[in-house]
C-alpha cells in the first residue's frame, strides 16, 4: 500500500508538471536605461563611487562607460568636503571615512544629469569579539563568530566571510529587541580545506542601507522572481540614477583553519 | 360687528359673505323657476341648525365627502360658454339640484369656463371648474360648500401595522430579503436580515403578495382593522430553476440597490467549480466588477481593490482569511449557509471598516419542525449537515461539517487537508425575543515530512438577542467573538514554531423603526477590540522573540435613513461616524519615517492610548422609478478602513499580517460614486443594468522591497504609502424566466496606484487592474432529468511586473525591473461545463448527481511565472509562464433525508 501510494504521487507530480507549458517572454526593453551609483564609504576603508549605467540583457557587458567629465564630491555633517578624484572613467575615489553617527552627503555631476544622497552611518559598531572554528570532517567546518552589540538598538549589519580571499559566505543580521551585550553566530561552510586562511567581516549600516543591500541579493540575477510584487529596490538618491549611497562601520578579523 | 343671532336663516346658496350681506334676490332657475329651497335637511339635533348654515361650513369639517359625493353620481349633461363660476354652479344647481354655498371674495373673478359635458357626473364637473383655483368643495347633504383648499382638512384614514416573521414552511427558517407587496397601492417592503418584517397601511382590506426565490408566491386579502403581530410561511418551489434571483415585486424590480449583486445560494450548486467544490466565492467571481487574482482562486478584489478591503462576515462574524489552501477553496461550507448578501458599492451606513465591498454570509438555523439531514461526497472532500428541532419546537440547531482527504494520497506524514465546522442554535424566548448562537471553526494543515508543519484557520463565535420592541421597531444585540491563528513549526536543530494571528471582541446593537412603508430609520452602533499577535517565536532552543502586540479599540455609530416622498423617488441617507484607537501594551511602540529609519521609540503603559484617527463617512443613494420597469439610482459614499492587510501577493497567503492604523500607518479612506440604470424587459424575462463608479483612494499600502513580507518587530518600516484611482462600466444582461436562464457579464474598468516611492513616483495598474471582464453563464434544463449549466470567463491578463535590463552593484549582476505592472499575461479564459441531475427522492431521502468538467477546451492559464536566465545565451533573459494543463473532472453525489 505504502509502494502503490509512493508511485500514484509520482505519476501524479510528473503528469502534472510535464503537462505545464512554459510560454518564455523575452524582449522587454525600456528606451532609456538608467545610470547606476554605487557609492560606499567605511570607517576601515575610503570613499569609492562607481558610476556605470544598466544595460538590456541583450547587451553581454552589463558595465557601461563613459563619464569623462563627471565629478563627485562628498561633504561631511561638520562642512567638510571632498571633491573625489576619478582614476578611472566612472570611478572615483577619496580619503574621507565614516565616523560613528555623522551624515554625509554626496554630489554627482555628470553630463546626462545631477544625482544627490544622504548616508547617515550608525552610531555604534557591531564588533567582533572572538573567532573560532570546530572542523567536522575533511571540507567541513562550524565557525563561531562572538560579536558585541553597541549600546543602542537596533542593529543592522551584513556579514562577509573570505576564504583565502573569496568570497565564501554573505549574510544578513538585524536585532532590534535583544537586550543582552553579545550574541554568538555560527556560520557552517563547506569546502574548507586545512590551512584555508578565513576573513570575517562584519559592517554595521544603518537600517535603509540594510535594507536596500538585502533587496540586492533577492534580485541578483539567478534567482527566482514573483512578477506580482517584483520591484526595484528603493533608492536614496535623488535625480533618476538607480543605487546606493551608504556609509558603515565594519570590523575584520582573519584566522587559519586547520 | 353683526351678532350671531341676526345671521339669517333664510335659505341662500352663497355662504358666509351672504351671512353679513343684505339679502340677495332668490336665485332663478334657467326657465325662470325659484330654486329650491335648500334648507338643510339637518335632524333637529343638528347643532346650528336654527342658525343656518353659514356657520356649518366653517364649524364642520365632512369627513365623508367622498361618500356623500358618490351620491351625486346622476350623470349630467352641462354646457358652458364663457360662464363665470358663479354662473357655473348656478347652471348645476338647476341641473343636479343642489345648492352651493361659498365667499364670493374667494373666487377668481376672472376665470371663465366655456366646456361642454354630456352625461358626467357631479365630482367631474366640479374637479373642472375648480382646478387651479386652489379651491377645494366638501358636501353636506344637498349643499356643496366650496372654500380654499387650506381650510379643508382631509380625510386622515387611520393606519396599521402589520408586522412579524416570514419563514420556510417546512424548516421554520426566517426568510431574509423576502418581499411582501401590496398589490393595489404598490407599497410594500422586505424582510430584514432577521426575516422580520413591518408594513403599515391605512384601514381596510388589502391583498399582499408575500415572495421569495426558490418559494411558491402566495397571496393573503388581509384586513387591517388593527395592529397586529403575523408571520407568514411560505412553501419551496420544487423544480424551478434557480440560477437567478427572480421576483415580480416592484421594488425588487427597479429598487435593487446600486453595487447590490443579488446570486442566490443556490446558483454555486447549479454552476461548474474546481474540482466539483461549491464555492460561493467563486461564484461572485461571476459578478461584473469582481475578479481573481489567479486560475482557480477563491480570493477576490472588487472594483480594483485588494482582498483585504472587503468586509466578509459569517453570522456577523468578520473572517480575516475566508479561504482555505492560500485561496483554492472557500472556508464556506454551502450545506451550512441559508443566505448571502454582496455589496460593492453604495453599502448602508451600518456597514464599516472596509472600502471596497460587503460580504454577509447567514448560517441556516437548523429546521424548526423535524430532523433532517444532507451531505455530498465529492472528489477532494465531503460535507454533512444536520438539522433538528428544539425546547419542544421553540427552537432549533444546525450543525455542518467538511473535510478533505488530500492528504490520502500522499505518504507518512507528507500532506494537506483541511476542514470546518459550523454550528447554529436558537430559541424563542416569549413572543418578542429570540436568542441565537453561531459558531465556525476550520482549520488547514500542512506537512512536509517530519520537519515542517503549517496550521492556520478561524474560529468565529456569536451570541445574538432579537427583540421585537413593538410592531414597528426591532432590535438586534450582538457579541462576537473571531480569531484567527497561524503557526509554522520546523522541528530542524536551529527551527522552531512561530504564532502569529487576530483576536476580537466585538459588542454591536441595531434598532430599526419602520413607521410606514416610504420610511424606515436604522440607527447603531459597534465596539470591536483588536488584538494583533503578529508573530511570537520560540526557537528549539525555548528561546522567546515576540514581536509586539497591537491593541485597538475600532468604534463606531451610524445612522440611516430611507424615505420615499413620492412613488418616483426613494432616498437613503446615511452617516457613520467611525473611531480607532491604538491602545499601549506594555511595550515600547517605534516610529519610523518615510525612509523606513527608525526615528523614535516611546513605552506605552497597556492601555494607554497611542494614537487615536476618526473619521466621518456620509452614505447617499437616490432611486428614481421611472415607471414600473425603469430604474436610475446615483450613490456616494466615504469609507474609512482602520485594519488592513500588509499582503505582497494575489494568493490569500495565510502568513500575511493584518496591521492596525498607528501613527506609521494611517487609516485608508476610500470615496466612491455610483450610478447605476435598470430596466426591465419584456415582461421581467430580461433585465439590464448599467453601473458607472469612480472612485479615490487615501493612504493605500504597498511593500517598499521585493522579497514576501514576514512578520518583524519593524514590518511598519517597510511599507510605502500613496493614493489610488478607479473607474469604470459594469454591465449585466439577465435572463430570469424559462427553461434557459443566465446572465451575461461585462466589466471595463481602469485602477492606478501612486506612490512617490515606487515606481520613480509615477502612476501604475493596480494589483487587481484587469481592463476587461466578460462572464457567460447560463443553466438550461434539459428535460425533466438533467440540467446543464455552462459558464465562460474572460479577462484581461494580470498586470506584472517584468525585467528589461540588468546592472552591476556589489560585484553581482542585478536584475532591472521595469515598471511597476507594465506588463500583461495573457488574457485568461476559461470554459466549464456542469451536468446536474434532478432530485431523485425516496420515501425518506433525496439525491442528485453533479458531474462536471472545469477548463473545457484546456486553456493554459498562466498560474505563475519564473523568470530565469538562458544558459545557451547568458546574456538573455526570459520570463517562463507557468500554465498547467487544467482540465478538471469532478463528480459529486448529494443527499438529503
Amino acid at each position: 500500500m505504502h509502494f502503490k501510494k509512493l508511485i500514484f504521487s509520482g505519476l501524479a507530480a510528473s503528469l502534472f508538471f510535464a503537462a505545464c507549458k512554459k510560454i518564455a517572454i523575452e524582449g522587454q526593453e525600456l528606451e532609456v536605461y538608467p545610470i547606476v551609483v554605487e557609492a560606499v564609504m567605511g570607517n576601515l576603508a575610503p570613499v569609492e563611487v562607481t558610476l556605470s549605467r544598466a544595460v538590456p540583457f541583450s547587451q553581454g557587458d552589463s558595465i557601461a562607460p563613459v563619464f569623462e567629465n563627471a565629478t563627485a564630491v562628498v561633504v561631511d555633517g561638520n562642512g567638510n568636503s571632498e571633491a573625489l578624484y576619478q582614476w578611472e572613467s566612472g570611478r572615483f575615489s577619496g580619503e574621507m571615512t565614516t565616523q560613528p553617527g555623522q551624515t554625509y552627503m554626496l554630489r554627482i555631476q555628470t553630463e546626462e544629469g545631477n544625482f544627490e544622497a544622504m548616508a547617515a552611518a550608525p552610531s555604534g559598531l557591531l564588533a567582533i569579539d572572538t573567532v573560532t572554528f570546530e572542523r567536522h570532517n575533511d571540507t567541513t567546518v562550524t565557525l563561531r563568530c562572538h560579536l558585541v552589540l553597541p549600546p543602542s538598538r537596533p542593529v543592522y549589519a551584513r556579514v562577509k566571510v573570505f576564504i583565502d580571499g573569496f568570497l565564501w559566505e554573505n549574510f544578513f543580521i538585524e536585532k532590534t529587541l535583544e537586550q543582552q551585550a553579545g550574541f554568538t553566530q555560527e556560520i557552517e561552510l563547506n569546502y574548507i580545506l586545512p590551512g584555508a586562511e578565513a576573513t570575517v567581516e562584519v559592517v554595521t549600516m544603518t537600517k535603509p542601507a540594510f535594507e536596500f543591500y538585502r533587496a540586492i541579493g533577492v534580485n541578483t540575477l539567478g534567482n527566482n522572481f514573483n512578477p506580482s510584487n517584483a520591484k526595484n529596490p528603493p533608492t536614496n538618491l535623488k535625480g533618476g540614477a538607480i543605487g546606493f549611497f551608504s556609509a558603515s562601520l565594519a570590523d575584520t578579523t582573519s584566522l587559519i583553519i586547520w | 360687528m353683526i351678532s350671531i343671532l341676526q345671521l339669517k336663516t333664510t335659505p341662500c346658496w352663497c355662504g358666509i359673505s351672504d351671512l353679513l350681506a343684505p339679502p340677495r334676490p332668490q336665485p332663478l332657475t334657467p326657465k325662470g323657476e325659484p330654486l329650491r329651497e335648500a334648507t338643510a335637511n339637518f335632524p333637529v339635533w343638528f347643532p346650528f341648525r336654527g342658525q343656518g348654515l353659514g356657520l356649518g361650513p366653517l364649524f364642520l369639517f365632512l369627513f365623508f365627502s367622498n361618500l356623500l359625493l358618490a351620491q351625486q353620481e346622476t350623470p349630467l349633461t352641462l354646457r358652458f360658454e364663457n360662464n363665470s363660476l358663479p354662473e357655473a354652479f348656478q347652471k348645476i344647481s338647476a341641473a343636479a339640484g343642489v345648492e352651493f354655498s361659498y365667499d364670493p371674495s374667494v373666487l377668481p373673478k376672472e376665470k371663465k369656463v366655456t366646456a361642454t359635458f354630456e352625461r358626467a357626473s357631479l365630482r367631474q364637473i366640479l374637479d373642472f371648474l375648480l382646478k387651479d383655483t386652489g379651491l377645494g368643495y366638501v358636501t353636506l347633504g344637498n349643499r356643496i360648500i366650496v372654500k380654499p383648499r387650506s381650510e379643508l382638512e382631509p380625510e386622515r384614514p387611520a393606519l396599521f401595522t402589520f408586522s412579524g416573521f416570514i419563514r420556510d414552511s417546512l424548516s421554520g427558517e426566517e426568510l431574509i430579503g423576502a418581499n411582501v407587496w401590496e398589490t393595489g397601492e404598490g407599497r410594500g417592503c422586505s424582510s430584514n436580515e432577521y426575516g422580520f418584517y413591518s408594513l403599515t397601511l391605512p384601514q381596510g382590506d388589502h391583498f399582499l403578495k408575500i415572495s421569495y426565490l426558490g418559494y411558491q408566491d402566495k397571496i393573503f386579502k388581509v384586513s387591517f382593522d388593527r395592529s397586529r403581530r403575523f408571520d407568514f410561511h411560505l412553501k419551496p418551489a420544487s423544480g424551478e430553476l434557480a440560477l437567478v434571483v427572480v421576483t415580480d415585486s416592484l421594488q425588487a424590480q427597479t429598487g435593487r440597490n446600486l453595487g447590490e449583486a443579488s446570486i442566490p445560494l443556490a446558483a454555486s450548486g447549479l454552476l461548474p467549480t474546481v474540482l466539483g467544490e461549491k464555492d460561493i466565492l467563486k461564484t461572485l467571481q461571476l459578478i461584473p466588477g469582481v475578479s481573481s487574482g489567479a486560475d482557480g482562486l477563491s480570493s477576490f478584489g472588487v472594483r480594483g481593490g485588494s482582498p483585504d478591503q472587503t468586509l466578509v462576515l459569517l453570522d456577523e462574524a468578520p473572517l480575516y482569511n475566508p479561504t482555505h489552501l492560500a485561496g483554492f477553496f472557500s472556508v464556506f461550507n454551502t450545506e451550512a449557509l441559508k443566505e448571502m448578501r454582496f455589496l460593492k458599492g453604495a453599502f448602508p451606513a451600518q456597514y464599516g471598516g472596509r472600502l471596497s465591498s460587503v460580504l454577509e454570509v447567514f448560517m441556516k438555523e437548523g429546521n424548526a419542525n423535524r430532523f433532517t439531514t444532507s451531505g455530498g461526497i465529492g472528489l477532494t472532500s465531503s460535507r454533512l449537515q444536520l438539522e433538528a428541532p428544539l425546547f419542544d419546537k421553540k427552537g432549533s440547531v444546525m450543525a455542518a461539517g467538511r473535510r478533505t482527504y488530500l492528504d490520502w494520497f500522499f505518504k507518512g506524514k507528507d500532506g494537506f487537508h483541511f476542514f470546518d465546522g459550523n454550528l447554529k442554535g436558537n430559541v424563542r424566548l416569549g413572543e418578542k425575543d429570540r436568542l441565537f448562537v453561531a459558531g465556525y471553526f476550520g482549520r488547514d494543515v500542512l506537512r512536509a515530512g517530519d520537519d515542517l508543519s503549517l496550521n492556520w484557520g478561524n474560529a468565529t463565535g456569536t451570541l445574538r438577542w432579537n427583540r421585537l420592541l413593538d410592531e414597528k421597531s426591532f432590535m438586534n444585540t450582538s457579541l462576537i467573538f473571531s480569531d484567527y491563528r497561524f503557526r509554522v513549526k520546523t522541528e530542524k536543530t536551529n527551527g522552531g514554531e512561530n504564532n502569529s494571528g487576530i483576536l476580537n471582541a466585538h459588542l454591536k446593537q441595531t434598532y430599526r423603526r419602520y413607521f410606514n412603508p416610504r420610511s424606515t430609520l436604522t440607527v447603531g452602533w459597534s465596539a470591536i477590540l483588536h488584538r494583533f499577535k503578529p508573530g511570537e517565536y520560540r526557537n528549539n532552543f525555548d528561546e522567546l522573540l515576540r514581536i509586539p502586540d497591537r491593541n485597538a479599540l475600532e468604534a463606531a455609530v451610524f445612522a440611516s435613513h430611507e424615505w420615499q416622498p413620492v412613488p418616483w423617488l426613494e432616498i437613503q441617507t446615511g452617516i457613520r461616524i467611525s473611531n480607532m484607537t491604538l491602545l499601549g501594551t506594555g511595550e515600547p511602540f517605534f516610529f519610523y519615517d518615510e525612509t523606513g529609519a527608525q526615528t523614535d521609540s516611546v513605552f506605552f503603559k497597556k492601555g494607554e492610548r497611542i494614537v487615536n484617527y476618526e473619521g466621518m463617512e456620509p452614505r447617499a443613494l437616490l432611486k428614481f422609478h421611472a415607471g414600473r420597469t425603469t430604474g436610475f439610482q446615483l450613490g456616494y459614499g466615504r469609507s474609512y478602513q482602520y485594519v488592513q492587510l500588509a499582503g505582497n501577493s494575489v494568493l490569500n497567503n495565510p502568513i500575511d499580517v493584518w496591521l492596525p492604523a498607528s501613527p506609521n500607518i494611517r487609516p485608508q479612506i476610500a470615496d466612491q460614486l455610483d450610478a447605476g440604470f435598470f430596466q426591465q424587459l419584456f415582461e421581467n424575462r430580461w433585465d439590464l443594468s448599467v453601473e458607472a463608479f469612480y472612485k479615490i483612494l487615501q493612504n493605500q499600502i504597498e511593500h517598499r522591497f521585493p522579497e514576501v513580507l514576514l512578520p518583524s518587530v519593524d514590518i511598519e518600516s517597510k511599507l510605502a504609502f500613496g493614493t489610488g484611482r478607479g473607474y469604470g462600466v459594469e454591465v449585466m444582461l439577465r435572463k430570469n424566466k424559462g427553461r434557459l436562464q443566465g446572465w451575461l457579464g461585462y466589466a471595463w474598468a481602469k485602477h492606478r496606484r501612486q506612490f512617490d516611492q515606487l515606481n520613480d513616483g509615477r502612476e501604475f495598474p493596480a494589483r487587481f487592474d484587469f481592463t476587461h471582464s466578460i462572464s457567460a453563464v447560463g443553466a438550461y434544463e434539459l428535460g425533466k432529468k438533467w440540467t446543464f449549466a455552462a459558464v465562460w470567463t474572460y479577462r484581461t491578463g494580470n498586470p506584472v511586473t517584468v525585467p528589461v535590463g540588468k546592472y552591476q552593484f556589489d560585484n553581482q549582476e542585478v536584475v532591472l525591473f521595469g515598471p511597476i505592472n507594465g506588463y500583461r499575461f495573457p488574457a485568461y479564459h476559461r470554459l466549464d461545463f456542469s451536468f446536474t441531475s434532478q432530485v431523485q427522492r425516496g420515501k425518506y431521502w433525496e439525491s442528485n448527481w453533479v458531474l462536471g468538467l472545469y477548463n473545457v477546451y484546456a486553456r493554459r492559464n498562466p498560474v505563475f511565472a519564473q523568470i530565469e536566465q538562458d544558459f545557451d545565451r547568458p546574456e538573455r533573459v526570459k520570463i517562463n509562464l507557468i500554465a498547467p494543463l487544467l482540465v478538471i473532472p469532478a463528480i459529486s453525489w448529494e443527499f438529503k433525508f
